[in-house]
């Protein structure tokens, strides 16, 4: 080994232990819900607040309230001609609207003024996309009708990596010194692959964000087969599916992914077809334009 | 005529397996172990193994390795229960062609014995599943959870009956109390010991089995997984004491999927049923009325009872149709009033109301006419406080 690889392991090393440590001591800054998605799922879950006052709650985010109609006046939802929030809100559906509000909330972590982190997380988020696409339709397929709580499951799968990333930077500067070495790229990837699981229940915990959706993030590394449907083996499904398809930043044990698709498509009753059909385009459908 | 060698150290499954895939027409030979499977391919050619994971004496990994050490490239199929990535991952570095997973229906093994031997489209199988260990049990068309219901008939072609419930306490008035506590039409079997227990569970098909968690003589732990592999669909629960700490803990660590506490609680009782059978009464027909009932589990079934208050009111509307009754009148008084679910199901009421060319009333507390109100799309539909206004 090189001392220059020698230096960067012990950096490395000294980076973890810093988190490690952060983790477990629950000293890692959660983000919270951004006030405006806040109030409109406090006002739809409460049974005396009337739909108005959703919308209008929505409408002091121009930005969230156009993509509602936006979704709202797509073809899938039965075209144009809306005129008011409240009719995009029963044209989506109380479910998905919740949906959307925490989809666009997550999607806020996923930005960092920090170059490197993110590149990263454009790739993050595009492949949390895939996943709860995939999870949410495999889900359908076989069934399942908890279908919005396994998209929020997917699509938060993976949101303790941005925060871990945000504060293993905010470590790395502190122990930096001018002309040192900086870690590789592999080296944070690998570092935040073990700990951003821990990070994402916590989240969903203080989103209070349905009881499911942490079990999920906790336990959807593996299959439990006694449950073939539980909403954490169609996440593990699907997250292993997005990554043989490459729509997964950073390395990535090809060959695990390869056998949990492999057990999945027993596990779950599915034919190779429906799973060409699944993903289909999936890295062109999951894009997103960082507006 | 192809040949197969299945390597699975359960006969059970061993002699399932040779069912199935001779009936496809393929010839079979039989192991019970890794070295065993061994000897039998230095005597004989196959065209596909099929290979449990966990065997004694030579696992399936161990003759896999083995195997593609001697430069034998004989297609293989693992069947197994293991299903964690890193065992599944390193039988596919050796060389596997597919895989699949206990307990199986026999149409998968079917499907996929074909496409490794190439063998022309043939009719499917029985379509029942196969457990880890014993006989066939209850099919459905999508991968079953515990618990899950049986399609119909199933128990008519599986030749075992279904039973809802099965109680297994040594103190026979355990079951007669429960007995009394469930519906009329809901089935129970009981057995005061393990022996019993085992032989109904060779019997009979059961949804939900409630065992003791202190019945004397009798390792709880033990005869759950025996009886687990008896009925892979059933939900197991443990009947613990109401004064037992850590109940649930220690019943999961047992195996149990949960816990029911004794002496019986109706409402603990009715959360139960509510939880594995959908059982409440949530929609009554009367006439041209549509009655649904009260919520009574926890919050976070709320979306379950919903579901099932949707397919059962589009039943009753179809029924009102199929009677020629020109509206139906829809009670919802009892509706738990969420902002976040009335509208939806209503929606849907009428819509399914309006396909069927019937006009809707409602009736609502003031609560659920303020949800309503606030939607576009029913906010015109007649409202009434009282049953009796809707009727007049």
């Amino acid at each position: 080994m090189s001392s220059d690889a020698a230096t960067e392991d012990a950096l490395a090393e000294q980076l973890e232990r810093i988190l490690l440590k952060r983790v477990e001591a629950d000293n890692v800054p959660l983000p919270t819900l951004p006030a405006v998605s806040a109030r409109a799922l406090h006002l739809i879950n409460d049974p005396r607040a009337q739909l108005k006052q959703v919308a209008a709650a929505i409408e002091v985010d121009p930005l969230l309230g156009a993509q509602l109609l936006r979704l709202a006046s797509s073809a899938a939802h039965g075209g144009g001609g809306l005129h008011s929030m409240e009719q995009a809100m029963n044209r989506l559906g109380v479910q998905r609207v919740k949906s959307l509000l925490v989809e666009a909330s997550t999607k806020k972590l996923f930005r960092s003024k920090d170059e490197r982190i993110q590149t990263a997380c454009i790739g993050l988020w595009e492949h949390s996309r895939a996943v709860a696409v995939l999870a949410r339709d495999v889900a359908a397929l076989v069934g399942n009708t908890e279908t919005e709580g396994i998209y929020l499951a997917g699509l938060l799968h993976d949101v303790g990596k941005p925060i871990l990333a945000g504060v293993l930077l905010e470590a790395e500067r502190a122990i930096y010194k001018p002309g040192g070495t900086w870690i590789s790229a592999t080296s944070w990837v690998n570092t935040i692959q073990k700990r951003h699981r821990k990070i994402g229940v916590a989240l969903a915990e203080k989103w209070r964000l349905p009881s499911a959706v942490a079990a999920t993030i906790a336990d959807c590394a593996e299959f439990n087969p006694a449950d073939r449907t539980s909403p954490g083996n169609f996440v593990c499904f699907a997250n292993a599916l997005s990554k043989i398809h490459s729509v997964c930043p950073g390395d990535y044990a090809l060959d695990d992914a390869q056998a949990l698709v492999m057990v999945g498509r027993s596990l779950l009753g599915l034919q190779d077809d429906v799973i060409a059909r699944l993903t289909d385009g999936l890295k062109e459908r999951v894009r997103v334009d960082w507006d | 005529m192809a040949k197969i060698l299945s390597v699975d150290d359960s006969r059970a499954i061993r002699a399932m397996i040779s069912k199935e895939v001779r009936a496809l027409g393929v010839d079979v030979d039989e192991a019970e172990d890794g070295e065993q499977g061994l000897a039998r391919v230095e005597e004989c050619n196959y065209d596909l193994i099929l290979l449990d994971v966990t065997m004694p004496v030579l696992d399936g990994p161990g003759m896999l390795a083995k195997l593609r050490e001697m430069g034998n490239k004989t297609p293989v199929v693992m069947l197994t229960s293991e299903s964690k990535k890193g065992i599944v991952s390193t039988v596919m570095k050796l060389g596997i062609d597919d895989y699949i997973l206990k307990p199986f229906k026999p149409d998968e093994l079917a499907a996929k014995v074909k496409k490794v031997l190439k063998l022309g489209a043939g009719g499917p199988s029985a379509s029942a599943v196969v457990s880890g260990a014993q006989a066939p049990v209850a099919a459905s068309a999508a991968p079953a959870p515990a618990a899950a219901a049986p399609v119909q008939g199933d128990s008519a072609t599986t030749g075992r009956q279904f039973v809802d419930l099965m109680v297994i306490d040594d103190m026979e008035n355990v079951a007669k109390k429960l007995r009394g506590m469930i519906p009329q039409h809901m089935s129970l079997g009981s057995a005061t010991n393990g022996f019993a227990a085992i032989a109904a569970c060779r019997e009979r098909v059961y949804r939900v089995v409630l065992i003791d968690f202190d019945i004397p003589d009798v390792n709880c732990a033990a005869l759950v997984g025996q009886l687990r592999s008896l009925q892979p669909h059933a939900a197991f629960l443990s009947l613990a004491l109401k004064t037992m700490k850590n109940a649930e803990e220690d019943a999961r660590k047992q195996g149990f999927d949960g816990v029911v506490y004794k002496p019986f609680d109706p409402s603990a009782i009715e959360d139960f049923l509510l939880q594995y059978f959908d059982n409440q009464d949530l929609v009554t027909l009367e006439d041209n009325v549509i009655k649904l009932g009260r919520f009574a589990g926890r919050d976070d079934r709320l979306d379950r009872y919903f579901q099932r208050a949707r397919k059962l009111c589009e039943d009753s509307v179809g029924k009102l149709a199929a009677a020629c009754f020109e509206d139906a009148i829809v009670d919802l008084t009892h509706l738990p009033p969420r902002m976040d679910r009335v509208p939806s199901l209503v929606l849907s009421i009428i819509k399914n109301s309006q396909d069927m060319g019937l006009a809707v009333k409602l009736v609502a507390p003031a609560e659920i006419k303020s949800i309503l109100a606030s939607f576009a799309d029913t906010n015109s539909v007649p409202c009434y406080s009282a049953l009796s206004e809707a009727v007049a």
